[in-house]
């Protein structure tokens, strides 16, 4: 009785420090933290999907990839898949077998130096490989993205507040969006690609327009950016080793050069600040259709 | 006299600022040489031949423009190089090391290396370049490899050897194995690693036994592989925390035929694949 006792309270004061969910479902209202910072950092897995919507909750769902492998790869076609058989005769237990709880907690709002919502999931759990992530439309939302998988993939769509994300995912694609992005790659995937796609920037506020809109900083990635065609800015582009293409810049305009690998070009006589880096891969600039 | 010193002026300059296409070394005449090369962001292609030079030259890749660019203008960046160059330079070379630096500005290079001159080769290729490739094939001796690319592919070598990547890919093909003498070393004579996906073709009669594979990935074959399991002696009987006082400890691997020549494969995060030779 003294034991069951013991673990029961072990038990309670353990929850709310570390609140473990069972694969499904996190929900989490955000009404009274309006117009705070919400930050995702988030460890493992393969790909992570962040949509905004109506709503005022912040949803957080593990997507069940059982039956659906994340290495299945054309490469593998004719071949059996002799994993558990033989690599779990040699090292660990048929995949199968495999238990372990995705984490999800959050951080003691104390702890935070900045006024800011943190939320940490970190798992390592082969059957559940994707994260949706939804959030209040005008959510400012910060995403931190380390994942461990070849062509690892993360996704923002339907957003209104400034978007921050960084990390090391392979395929990152925005779309949708009307407020500021930042977004630095540290992915060194040689086939990696950022894509931006339907900007709406029709409302800047006077206090950003001196700040950039976009901020774009990669290491091995293609960057592909659509923005609208009458956006007037000053873009400053760079890379290192790849190529700079664009049907907004006349190929006769010559840039005004800044250092060794980033120059400015101005848009329909020049306006809000664009930056755009990549250190091995091309940028492609072009005008949204 | 003063014309001809002033066209002769010319001529030596304009030698000099011609871009250089290759590089040709003759190493010493002595087989207890090892060689080292080591190459910086190019894509290589190193292939062992009969003759005696060392041949470092120019791979002539026409520009391709990429499919995500058409219709748009391709804007100067300023990083393009003022002058195409081999730069080769000889660290060391005495009797038994012959040291290579491959330079340069050139994307694509094939280097030769003779067969019958070294007692091993030591082949050091990085690039971060996109699409870079590096790719080794007919070479009869013992070598070590590491490289960094997209893709690497080794083709056709005997071995034995170690490999070491960090490639989205590693392919190897044609390899020809061989059960190695003996020589009382505690590793394998073959010895793949990588990061990233691992495709090995094997012939289906080849006898091997295969060690480790797929971290994180999966291991996926066509062959005939089984479960093996043997047991060796305990190097550490003593060890209270390895097999403590157990005279022989047991190896799990997997045999193709029954077992035979020992290829160690690793992958951090990638695949194994293993595929029958047609």
């Amino acid at each position: 009785m003294k034991h069951i006792l013991i673990l029961t309270v072990c038990l309670l004061c353990f929850k709310p420090a570390f609140a473990q969910v069972t694969p499904g479902k996190y929900v989490k209202s955000l009404k009274e933290k309006q117009g705070k910072s919400i930050a995702l950092v988030i460890k493992g897995g393969h790909s992570v999907s962040v949509e905004g919507y109506d709503g005022d909750d912040l949803i957080v769902e593990l997507v069940d990839t059982a039956g659906t492998p994340k290495n299945l790869t054309p490469e593998a076609a004719g071949l059996k898949d002799l994993t558990a058989d033989l690599i779990g005769f040699m090292f660990r237990a048929p995949v199968k077998e495999i238990s372990m709880q995705p984490k999800i907690w959050e951080p003691a709002e104390k702890n935070t130096l900045i006024d800011k919502f943190t939320l940490n999931l970190s798992w390592s759990f082969p059957d559940y490989q994707n994260l949706l992530v939804k959030v209040p439309r005008s959510t400012i939302l910060s995403v931190y993205f380390s994942a461990t998988s070849v062509g690892s993939k993360i996704s923002a769509k339907n957003l209104s507040g400034e978007l921050n994300i960084s990390g090391n995912a392979s395929f990152i694609t925005v779309n949708h969006i009307s407020g500021p992005l930042i977004l630095q790659s540290s992915g060194a995937n040689a086939l990696g690609k950022v894509t931006i796609s339907d900007i709406d920037w029709q409302n800047i506020p006077a206090n950003r327009k001196n700040r950039p809109f976009l901020f774009m900083s990669c290491a091995g990635d293609d960057v592909d950016v659509s923005v609208p065609a009458d956006l007037k800015a000053n873009v400053t582009a760079g890379s290192t080793h790849g190529a700079f293409y664009s049907d907004l810049i006349p190929a006769t305009q010559d840039p005004k050069a800044t250092t060794n690998h980033n120059f400015i070009w101005t848009v329909n006589g020049g306006g809000i600040p664009i930056y755009i880096t990549t250190t091995y891969g091309n940028i492609y600039l072009h005008k949204q259709k | 006299m003063k014309r001809i010193i002033i066209f002769g002026l010319l001529g030596l300059s304009f030698t000099a600022a011609r871009a250089q296409e290759s590089f040709k070394f003759n190493p010493m005449a002595v087989k207890t040489q090892y060689l080292r090369i080591t190459t910086d962001d190019a894509s290589v292609d190193f292939e062992g031949y009969d003759g005696d030079a060392l041949i470092v030259e120019r791979v002539k890749t026409p520009e391709s423009v990429p499919a995500l660019a058409k219709g748009l203008n391709r804007l100067l960046l300023h990083n393009e190089p003022v002058r195409d160059s081999i730069g080769c330079k000889i660290l060391k070379n005495d009797s038994t090391f012959l040291d290579l630096w491959v330079r340069g500005t050139y994307k694509h290079l094939r280097i030769r290396i003779p067969n019958h001159r070294f007692s091993g080769i030591i082949i050091q290729a990085y690039s971060s370049m996109p699409q870079a490739a590096i790719s080794l094939k007919n070479i009869t001796g013992e070598f070590n490899v590491t490289a960094t690319a997209e893709i690497m592919r080794v083709s056709h070598v005997a071995g034995p050897f170690a490999i070491s990547t960090n490639t989205d890919k590693l392919i190897l093909t044609d390899i020809l194995w061989q059960q190695l003498p003996d020589k009382g070393v505690n590793h394998p004579y073959y010895s793949i690693s990588s990061n990233n996906d691992v495709d090995i073709t094997l012939p289906p009669d080849l006898k091997a036994t295969i060690s480790n594979g797929p971290r994180e990935g999966r291991l996926y074959s066509d062959l005939d592989l089984t479960p093996h399991q043997t047991n060796v002696k305990n190097p550490l009987p003593n060890n209270p925390k390895f097999y403590p006082g157990q005279e022989y400890i047991p190896v799990k691997n997997i045999a193709l035929n029954g077992g035979g020549i020992n290829i160690d494969i690793s992958t951090a995060q990638g695949n194994v694949y293993l595929r029958k030779a047609k």
